[in-house]
Protein backbone atom coordinates (compact mmCIF):
# COMPACT_ATOMS: atom_id res chain seq x y z
CA UNK A 1 0.00 0.00 0.00
CA UNK A 2 1.14 3.52 -0.67
CA UNK A 3 0.64 4.83 2.88
CA UNK A 4 0.99 2.92 6.15
CA UNK A 5 0.36 3.28 9.88
CA UNK A 6 0.95 0.85 12.74
CA UNK A 7 -0.38 0.91 16.29
CA UNK A 8 -0.83 -1.34 19.28
CA UNK A 9 -4.10 -1.16 21.17
CA UNK A 10 -3.87 -3.24 24.33
CA UNK A 11 -2.48 -6.65 23.34
CA UNK A 12 -3.33 -6.33 19.64
CA UNK A 13 -1.05 -4.89 16.96
CA UNK A 14 -2.54 -3.40 13.79
CA UNK A 15 -1.09 -2.26 10.51
CA UNK A 16 -3.32 -0.04 8.39
CA UNK A 17 -2.43 0.52 4.75
CA UNK A 18 -4.18 3.07 2.59
CA UNK A 19 -4.25 4.23 -1.00
CA UNK A 20 -4.80 7.80 0.27
CA UNK A 21 -2.94 9.77 2.95
CA UNK A 22 -6.00 11.44 4.54
CA UNK A 23 -7.39 8.52 6.58
CA UNK A 24 -3.96 7.77 8.03
CA UNK A 25 -3.36 11.41 8.89
CA UNK A 26 -6.52 11.37 11.01
CA UNK A 27 -5.54 8.02 12.58
CA UNK A 28 -2.06 9.29 13.44
CA UNK A 29 -3.49 12.30 15.26
CA UNK A 30 -6.08 10.24 17.12
CA UNK A 31 -3.58 7.56 18.19
CA UNK A 32 -0.55 9.71 18.96
CA UNK A 33 1.20 8.42 22.07
CA UNK A 34 -0.04 4.85 21.55
CA UNK A 35 2.71 2.22 21.38
CA UNK A 36 3.85 0.44 18.24
CA UNK A 37 3.07 -3.25 17.73
CA UNK A 38 5.29 -5.44 19.91
CA UNK A 39 6.53 -7.57 17.06
CA UNK A 40 7.59 -6.87 13.53
CA UNK A 41 4.48 -8.63 12.23
CA UNK A 42 1.26 -7.09 13.60
CA UNK A 43 -1.69 -9.30 14.50
CA UNK A 44 -3.93 -7.81 11.83
CA UNK A 45 -3.67 -5.81 8.65
CA UNK A 46 -6.37 -3.47 7.36
CA UNK A 47 -6.22 -2.12 3.83
CA UNK A 48 -8.19 0.88 2.61
CA UNK A 49 -8.37 0.46 -1.14
CA UNK A 50 -10.22 2.13 -4.00
CA UNK A 51 -13.53 0.41 -4.60
CA UNK A 52 -12.84 -0.11 -8.30
CA UNK A 53 -10.28 0.99 -10.86
CA UNK A 54 -10.96 4.75 -10.96
CA UNK A 55 -12.25 5.22 -7.43
CA UNK A 56 -8.87 6.41 -6.19
CA UNK A 57 -9.48 9.69 -8.03
CA UNK A 58 -13.07 10.00 -9.22
CA UNK A 59 -15.60 10.26 -6.38
CA UNK A 60 -13.09 8.33 -4.30
CA UNK A 61 -14.64 5.55 -2.26
CA UNK A 62 -12.99 3.18 0.15
CA UNK A 63 -13.36 -0.56 0.24
CA UNK A 64 -12.38 -2.01 3.62
CA UNK A 65 -10.12 -5.00 3.10
CA UNK A 66 -7.66 -6.86 5.27
CA UNK A 67 -6.84 -10.25 6.68
CA UNK A 68 -10.58 -10.75 7.19
CA UNK A 69 -13.19 -9.21 4.93
CA UNK A 70 -16.96 -9.05 4.78
CA UNK A 71 -17.81 -9.41 1.09
CA UNK A 72 -21.07 -7.49 1.38
CA UNK A 73 -19.59 -4.48 3.22
CA UNK A 74 -20.58 -1.24 1.48
CA UNK A 75 -17.75 1.13 0.51
CA UNK A 76 -17.37 4.44 2.35
CA UNK A 77 -16.64 7.91 1.02
CA UNK A 78 -13.04 9.11 1.34
CA UNK A 79 -14.15 11.82 3.78
CA UNK A 80 -15.20 8.96 6.10
CA UNK A 81 -11.77 7.34 5.84
CA UNK A 82 -11.16 7.41 9.58
CA UNK A 83 -14.41 5.51 10.14
CA UNK A 84 -13.35 3.01 7.46
CA UNK A 85 -10.07 2.39 9.28
CA UNK A 86 -11.84 1.95 12.64
CA UNK A 87 -14.43 -0.37 11.12
CA UNK A 88 -11.65 -2.35 9.46
CA UNK A 89 -9.82 -2.77 12.77
CA UNK A 90 -13.03 -3.85 14.53
CA UNK A 91 -13.77 -6.29 11.73
CA UNK A 92 -10.38 -7.97 12.07
CA UNK A 93 -10.96 -8.38 15.80
CA UNK A 94 -14.51 -9.69 15.40
CA UNK A 95 -13.67 -12.19 12.68
CA UNK A 96 -10.12 -13.16 13.45
CA UNK A 97 -9.18 -12.76 17.08
CA UNK A 98 -8.55 -16.02 18.96
CA UNK A 99 -6.29 -15.19 21.89
CA UNK A 100 -9.02 -13.86 24.17
CA UNK A 101 -12.73 -14.45 24.53
CA UNK A 102 -14.19 -11.34 22.92
CA UNK A 103 -17.38 -9.75 24.15
CA UNK A 104 -18.97 -6.87 22.32
CA UNK A 105 -18.86 -4.64 25.37
CA UNK A 106 -17.44 -1.48 26.88
CA UNK A 107 -15.27 -1.81 29.98
CA UNK A 108 -14.11 0.61 32.68
CA UNK A 109 -12.01 -0.05 35.75
CA UNK A 110 -11.75 1.38 39.24
CA UNK A 111 -9.52 0.16 42.05
CA UNK A 112 -8.55 -2.96 40.16
CA UNK A 113 -12.11 -4.06 39.40
CA UNK A 114 -13.87 -3.95 36.04
CA UNK A 115 -17.38 -2.96 35.08
CA UNK A 116 -18.54 -4.64 31.86
CA UNK A 117 -21.28 -2.84 29.90
CA UNK A 118 -22.74 -4.90 27.13
CA UNK A 119 -25.76 -4.72 24.87
CA UNK A 120 -26.84 -4.12 21.33
CA UNK A 121 -25.72 -1.14 19.27
CA UNK A 122 -27.51 1.98 20.47
CA UNK A 123 -27.85 0.70 24.05
CA UNK A 124 -25.49 3.48 25.11
CA UNK A 125 -22.56 1.42 26.35
CA UNK A 126 -19.94 3.51 24.52
CA UNK A 127 -21.41 6.74 25.81
CA UNK A 128 -21.74 5.48 29.38
CA UNK A 129 -18.18 4.14 29.36
CA UNK A 130 -16.86 7.40 27.92
CA UNK A 131 -18.73 9.43 30.56
CA UNK A 132 -17.33 7.20 33.32
CA UNK A 133 -13.88 7.53 31.75
CA UNK A 134 -14.09 11.29 32.35
CA UNK A 135 -15.21 10.79 35.98
CA UNK A 136 -12.45 8.90 37.73
CA UNK A 137 -12.76 5.53 36.02
CA UNK A 138 -10.12 4.11 33.71
CA UNK A 139 -11.60 3.47 30.29
CA UNK A 140 -10.51 0.02 29.13
CA UNK A 141 -12.45 -0.03 25.89
CA UNK A 142 -15.73 0.91 24.22
CA UNK A 143 -15.99 -1.94 21.73
CA UNK A 144 -14.55 -5.22 22.99
CA UNK A 145 -13.95 -6.77 26.40
CA UNK A 146 -11.03 -9.18 26.12
CA UNK A 147 -11.37 -12.07 28.58
CA UNK A 148 -8.22 -14.08 29.22
CA UNK A 149 -9.26 -17.74 28.97
CA UNK A 150 -6.52 -18.87 31.36
CA UNK A 151 -6.87 -16.29 34.14
CA UNK A 152 -10.37 -14.87 33.60
CA UNK A 153 -8.92 -11.36 33.78
CA UNK A 154 -10.28 -8.60 31.56
CA UNK A 155 -7.71 -6.97 29.27
CA UNK A 156 -8.00 -3.45 27.93
CA UNK A 157 -8.56 -2.53 24.30
CA UNK A 158 -8.75 1.27 24.60
CA UNK A 159 -9.21 2.38 21.02
CA UNK A 160 -10.65 5.80 20.29
CA UNK A 161 -14.27 5.97 21.43
CA UNK A 162 -16.82 6.23 18.67
CA UNK A 163 -19.51 8.70 19.77
CA UNK A 164 -22.63 9.08 17.72
CA UNK A 165 -24.96 12.00 17.11
CA UNK A 166 -26.13 13.76 20.29
CA UNK A 167 -23.68 11.87 22.53
CA UNK A 168 -20.89 14.21 21.41
CA UNK A 169 -22.54 17.13 23.22
CA UNK A 170 -22.27 15.30 26.57
CA UNK A 171 -18.54 16.06 26.73
CA UNK A 172 -18.21 19.87 26.79
CA UNK A 173 -15.14 19.84 29.08
CA UNK A 174 -12.98 17.52 26.99
CA UNK A 175 -9.73 19.04 25.71
CA UNK A 176 -10.19 19.97 22.01
CA UNK A 177 -7.10 18.04 20.93
CA UNK A 178 -8.68 14.75 22.03
CA UNK A 179 -11.39 14.93 19.37
CA UNK A 180 -11.15 13.45 15.90
CA UNK A 181 -12.81 15.16 12.93
CA UNK A 182 -16.60 15.40 12.74
CA UNK A 183 -17.76 12.72 10.32
CA UNK A 184 -21.17 13.77 9.04
CA UNK A 185 -23.76 11.69 7.18
CA UNK A 186 -22.03 8.36 7.75
CA UNK A 187 -24.14 5.18 7.60
CA UNK A 188 -24.29 5.45 11.42
CA UNK A 189 -25.18 9.16 11.49
CA UNK A 190 -22.77 11.83 12.70
CA UNK A 191 -19.72 10.31 14.37
CA UNK A 192 -16.85 11.83 16.28
CA UNK A 193 -14.00 9.85 17.80
CA UNK A 194 -12.73 10.71 21.26
CA UNK A 195 -9.22 9.89 22.37
CA UNK A 196 -9.26 8.19 25.78
CA UNK A 197 -7.62 10.04 28.66
CA UNK A 198 -3.90 9.67 29.18
CA UNK A 199 -4.19 7.11 31.99
CA UNK A 200 -6.30 4.79 29.80
CA UNK A 201 -3.51 4.72 27.21
CA UNK A 202 -0.62 4.58 29.70
CA UNK A 203 -2.21 1.66 31.60
CA UNK A 204 -3.52 -0.33 28.62
CA UNK A 205 -1.37 -3.33 29.58
CA UNK A 206 -2.92 -3.67 33.06
CA UNK A 207 -5.65 -6.32 33.17
CA UNK A 208 -8.14 -6.50 36.05
CA UNK A 209 -10.88 -8.79 37.29
CA UNK A 210 -14.54 -8.34 36.46
CA UNK A 211 -16.75 -7.15 39.32
CA UNK A 212 -20.09 -6.30 37.68
CA UNK A 213 -21.83 -6.94 34.35
CA UNK A 214 -24.50 -4.47 33.27
CA UNK A 215 -26.84 -4.68 30.28
CA UNK A 216 -27.81 -1.03 29.79
CA UNK A 217 -30.65 0.30 27.66
CA UNK A 218 -30.73 4.01 26.90
CA UNK A 219 -33.90 6.08 26.58
CA UNK A 220 -36.25 4.34 29.02
CA UNK A 221 -37.45 5.14 32.54
CA UNK A 222 -35.02 4.03 35.20
CA UNK A 223 -35.32 0.35 36.13
CA UNK A 224 -32.99 -2.31 37.48
CA UNK A 225 -33.65 -6.01 36.87
CA UNK A 226 -31.74 -8.87 38.37
CA UNK A 227 -30.99 -11.49 35.74
CA UNK A 228 -30.16 -15.12 36.29
CA UNK A 229 -26.97 -16.82 35.17
CA UNK A 230 -28.65 -18.77 32.37
CA UNK A 231 -30.00 -15.58 30.77
CA UNK A 232 -26.63 -13.88 31.21
CA UNK A 233 -25.01 -16.84 29.48
CA UNK A 234 -27.35 -16.61 26.50
CA UNK A 235 -26.90 -12.85 26.21
CA UNK A 236 -23.12 -13.05 26.45
CA UNK A 237 -22.81 -15.81 23.86
CA UNK A 238 -24.77 -13.50 21.57
CA UNK A 239 -22.43 -10.64 22.50
CA UNK A 240 -19.33 -12.70 21.82
CA UNK A 241 -17.77 -12.70 18.39
CA UNK A 242 -15.63 -15.78 18.94
CA UNK A 243 -17.29 -17.97 21.60
CA UNK A 244 -17.90 -20.82 19.15
CA UNK A 245 -14.45 -20.56 17.57
CA UNK A 246 -12.71 -20.84 20.94
CA UNK A 247 -14.38 -24.15 21.78
CA UNK A 248 -13.96 -25.44 25.32
CA UNK A 249 -11.62 -22.60 26.32
CA UNK A 250 -14.44 -20.17 25.55
CA UNK A 251 -16.97 -22.25 27.50
CA UNK A 252 -14.72 -22.36 30.56
CA UNK A 253 -13.89 -18.65 30.40
CA UNK A 254 -17.46 -17.51 29.87
CA UNK A 255 -19.08 -19.71 32.51
CA UNK A 256 -16.30 -18.78 34.95
CA UNK A 257 -17.00 -15.09 34.34
CA UNK A 258 -20.73 -15.56 34.89
CA UNK A 259 -20.38 -17.63 38.06
CA UNK A 260 -18.03 -15.04 39.58
CA UNK A 261 -19.72 -11.82 38.48
CA UNK A 262 -23.11 -10.36 39.44
CA UNK A 263 -25.22 -9.01 36.58
CA UNK A 264 -28.10 -6.56 36.19
CA UNK A 265 -30.15 -5.21 33.28
CA UNK A 266 -30.68 -1.48 33.60
CA UNK A 267 -32.77 1.09 31.76
CA UNK A 268 -31.86 4.76 32.03
CA UNK A 269 -33.36 7.91 30.51
CA UNK A 270 -30.21 10.01 29.98
CA UNK A 271 -26.49 10.24 30.64
CA UNK A 272 -26.53 11.77 34.15
CA UNK A 273 -29.17 9.26 35.34
CA UNK A 274 -27.15 6.44 33.81
CA UNK A 275 -23.99 7.53 35.62
CA UNK A 276 -25.81 7.82 38.95
CA UNK A 277 -27.37 4.38 38.50
CA UNK A 278 -24.04 2.77 37.59
CA UNK A 279 -22.35 4.32 40.63
CA UNK A 280 -25.16 3.11 42.92
CA UNK A 281 -25.05 -0.45 41.59
CA UNK A 282 -21.26 -0.45 41.75
CA UNK A 283 -21.45 0.32 45.45
CA UNK A 284 -24.33 -2.07 46.20
CA UNK A 285 -23.80 -5.06 43.92
CA UNK A 286 -20.25 -5.21 42.51
CA UNK A 287 -18.11 -7.99 43.92
CA UNK B 1 -39.42 -41.70 16.32
CA UNK B 2 -42.52 -42.88 18.15
CA UNK B 3 -42.52 -43.04 21.92
CA UNK B 4 -43.26 -46.79 21.88
CA UNK B 5 -39.97 -47.43 20.08
CA UNK B 6 -38.03 -44.99 22.24
CA UNK B 7 -39.27 -46.73 25.38
CA UNK B 8 -37.41 -49.86 24.42
CA UNK B 9 -34.27 -48.25 23.10
CA UNK B 10 -31.22 -48.86 25.20
CA UNK B 11 -28.81 -45.96 25.26
CA UNK B 12 -25.10 -46.15 25.66
CA UNK B 13 -23.34 -44.70 28.66
CA UNK B 14 -21.90 -41.34 27.58
CA UNK B 15 -18.12 -41.20 27.65
CA UNK B 16 -17.30 -38.75 30.42
CA UNK B 17 -14.30 -37.55 28.41
CA UNK B 18 -16.80 -36.23 25.86
CA UNK B 19 -17.91 -33.49 28.25
CA UNK B 20 -16.26 -30.56 29.96
CA UNK B 21 -17.20 -30.33 33.65
CA UNK B 22 -20.85 -29.18 33.63
CA UNK B 23 -21.78 -25.78 35.04
CA UNK B 24 -25.07 -25.16 36.79
CA UNK B 25 -26.53 -21.68 36.37
CA UNK B 26 -29.85 -20.61 37.68
CA UNK B 27 -31.46 -24.07 37.51
CA UNK B 28 -30.00 -24.89 34.10
CA UNK B 29 -27.02 -27.15 33.48
CA UNK B 30 -24.58 -26.07 30.79
CA UNK B 31 -22.86 -28.94 29.07
CA UNK B 32 -19.99 -28.51 26.63
CA UNK B 33 -19.90 -31.49 24.29
CA UNK B 34 -16.33 -31.89 23.09
CA UNK B 35 -16.91 -34.04 19.96
CA UNK B 36 -19.39 -31.55 18.45
CA UNK B 37 -18.01 -28.37 20.04
CA UNK B 38 -21.55 -27.44 21.00
CA UNK B 39 -22.80 -26.03 24.27
CA UNK B 40 -26.14 -27.37 25.45
CA UNK B 41 -28.32 -25.71 28.03
CA UNK B 42 -30.17 -28.51 29.76
CA UNK B 43 -33.21 -28.16 31.97
CA UNK B 44 -34.36 -30.85 34.41
CA UNK B 45 -34.57 -33.79 34.08
CA UNK B 46 -31.94 -34.01 31.29
CA UNK B 47 -28.87 -33.54 33.56
CA UNK B 48 -30.25 -36.14 35.98
CA UNK B 49 -30.84 -38.55 33.10
CA UNK B 50 -27.24 -38.12 31.95
CA UNK B 51 -25.97 -38.77 35.47
CA UNK B 52 -28.15 -41.88 35.78
CA UNK B 53 -27.04 -43.16 32.38
CA UNK B 54 -23.42 -42.71 33.40
CA UNK B 55 -23.93 -45.74 35.72
CA UNK B 56 -24.32 -48.03 32.71
CA UNK B 57 -26.17 -48.60 29.44
CA UNK B 58 -29.91 -48.47 30.04
CA UNK B 59 -33.37 -48.05 28.53
CA UNK B 60 -35.74 -45.33 29.78
CA UNK B 61 -37.49 -47.64 32.23
CA UNK B 62 -34.20 -48.50 33.92
CA UNK B 63 -33.25 -44.81 34.03
CA UNK B 64 -36.58 -44.12 35.72
CA UNK B 65 -35.77 -46.78 38.34
CA UNK B 66 -32.34 -45.29 38.97
CA UNK B 67 -33.81 -41.79 39.31
CA UNK B 68 -36.48 -43.10 41.68
CA UNK B 69 -33.83 -44.79 43.78
CA UNK B 70 -31.55 -41.74 43.96
CA UNK B 71 -34.00 -38.89 44.18
CA UNK B 72 -37.03 -40.60 45.66
CA UNK B 73 -39.22 -38.33 43.59
CA UNK B 74 -40.11 -40.47 40.63
CA UNK B 75 -41.60 -43.86 40.09
CA UNK B 76 -41.08 -46.03 37.09
CA UNK B 77 -44.68 -46.00 35.92
CA UNK B 78 -46.46 -44.65 32.90
CA UNK B 79 -45.98 -40.95 32.21
CA UNK B 80 -42.64 -40.68 33.95
CA UNK B 81 -41.06 -43.31 31.72
CA UNK B 82 -42.60 -41.68 28.64
CA UNK B 83 -41.18 -38.30 29.63
CA UNK B 84 -37.75 -39.81 30.23
CA UNK B 85 -37.93 -41.66 26.90
CA UNK B 86 -38.81 -38.43 25.10
CA UNK B 87 -35.93 -36.55 26.76
CA UNK B 88 -33.51 -39.38 25.95
CA UNK B 89 -34.63 -39.36 22.33
CA UNK B 90 -33.92 -35.61 22.23
CA UNK B 91 -30.49 -36.09 23.82
CA UNK B 92 -29.74 -38.77 21.23
CA UNK B 93 -30.84 -36.44 18.43
CA UNK B 94 -28.38 -33.85 19.73
CA UNK B 95 -25.61 -36.48 19.69
CA UNK B 96 -25.12 -36.28 23.46
CA UNK B 97 -26.08 -39.94 23.98
CA UNK B 98 -26.35 -42.80 21.50
CA UNK B 99 -28.61 -45.77 21.09
CA UNK B 100 -26.81 -49.06 21.53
Amino acid sequence: MRYGFAVRIGPVGFRVGSAWPQPLHALTLLYRGYPSPCEAIPDFTVRLEPDGLLRRWIRPSIAIRGDYTLPEAAPLALRHGLLAAEMGMNLQMALGHRRFLLLHAATVEREGRVLILTGESGAGKSTLAALLGERGWRLMGDEFALIDCATGLVHAFPRAISLKNAAVSLFPAVEPDRWGPVLEATPKGTIRHLRPRHDAIARMDEPARAALILFPRFGFGETVREIGGAEVFVRLTQASTNYVALGEAGFTALTGLIVETPARAIDYPDGPAGIALVERLWNEVAR
Amino acid sequence: MSVSIALETTYRTPDSADFAPPVTLDGFTLVYHRPSGQTHMLAQPAPQILAALAQGDAAPIEIARRLAREHGLLDSEGDVVAVIAARMAELAELGIIRPV
